[in-house]
């Protein structure tokens, strides 16, 4: 079920509303051989890892903002530690126990943090806070 | 979140600019900062990425023109005529709960207006008119 999911960073589980699936792509590169065979064929070239966006309720300050806020004021980007953490997103059945996937992201950080809906005072929604986020290795766990 | 906690709205909110209460406002837009991706690519390793510089939306506040408060506009004008000096102005924007006290907090500092629009008037609008005034801000943290 879509509905029953949970978020876990560096141990800690996070209660989020929407959760992207930590996707990744592979760009193929296509060769030929003039001896062989006439099709074109591929091979896997350059990977890379997708933004994925976590969506939650507006909180005070925590360990994720924290985690933001080293970003924005400067990290030695050399000390991945220091700013770099990693996580899993797992999927449950219906009873929200029985696993049925789990993704594993390593050595992510926070690239963007936006609050949605705007504020207006005749509005009626939840403020949510969008925390996109970029890892380093993106896993199939389970 | 605690569980007897209910989750913010978006309709109950109030803006200080240095420390002073603007009446009226609303709507506030423009919460968001954004750090670029850079990747990091060499022969022996698979892609790393690393964060670049982060830029922060535009904050626009849209205000009802209901009284003789001249904040935005004289902000606006002094600007225009060259002040950056002198204009430059942190401010908060705070979430409220339920019961109208302070919730959530957030700081921008550096702000400079952008642009600043007070709408048209027409006769047959049966609305209160607004302004909006659109600030350029160098940092908007959660206080």
């Amino acid at each position: 079920m879509a509905l029953r999911f949970e978020v876990e960073v560096e141990g800690r589980k996070s209660n989020f509303a929407e959760c992207d699936v930590p996707k990744t792509t592979i760009t193929p590169i296509q060769y030929r051989e003039a001896t062989g065979t006439l099709d074109t064929l591929a091979r896997p070239g350059t990977h890379s890892n997708e933004p994925f966006t976590l969506t939650r309720n507006v909180v005070s300050k925590d360990a994720f903002w924290d985690w933001r806020k080293a970003i924005m004021d400067g990290v030695n980007t050399g000390n991945a530690s220091s700013y770099k953490k990693s996580g899993s997103v797992t999927q449950y059945d219906h009873d929200g126990t029985s696993v049925i996937a789990r993704w594993n992201f390593k050595d992510a950080f926070i690239s963007e943090w936006k609050i949605d809906p705007d504020l207006d005072g005749s509005g009626n929604e939840i403020l949510k806070e969008r925390i996109t986020m970029v890892a380093d290795v993106i896993e199939k766990a389970e | 979140m605690a569980d007897d906690e209910r989750p913010y709205t978006n309709n109950k909110f109030r803006l200080e600019l240095e420390g002073q209460e603007l009446k009226y406002v609303k709507r506030v837009t423009g919460m968001d900062s954004k750090t670029d991706v850079k990747e990091l690519r060499v022969g022996n390793k698979p892609v790393e990425y690393r964060p670049g510089k982060t830029t922060y939306a535009d904050v626009s506040i849209e205000r009802f023109i209901v009284d003789k408060d001249q904040t935005l506009k004289k902000w606006w004008d002094e600007y225009r005529e060259g002040k950056t000096k002198v204009t430059r102005k942190s401010g908060s924007i705070i979430v409220l709960k339920d019961d109208y006290s302070d919730g959530l907090r957030l700081n921008f500092e550096g702000a400079l207006p952008k642009d600043y629009n007070s709408g048209n008037r027409s006769a047959m609008q049966d609305e209160y008119p607004t302004e909006t005034l659109v600030l350029q801000i160098e940092k908007l943290i959660k206080a």
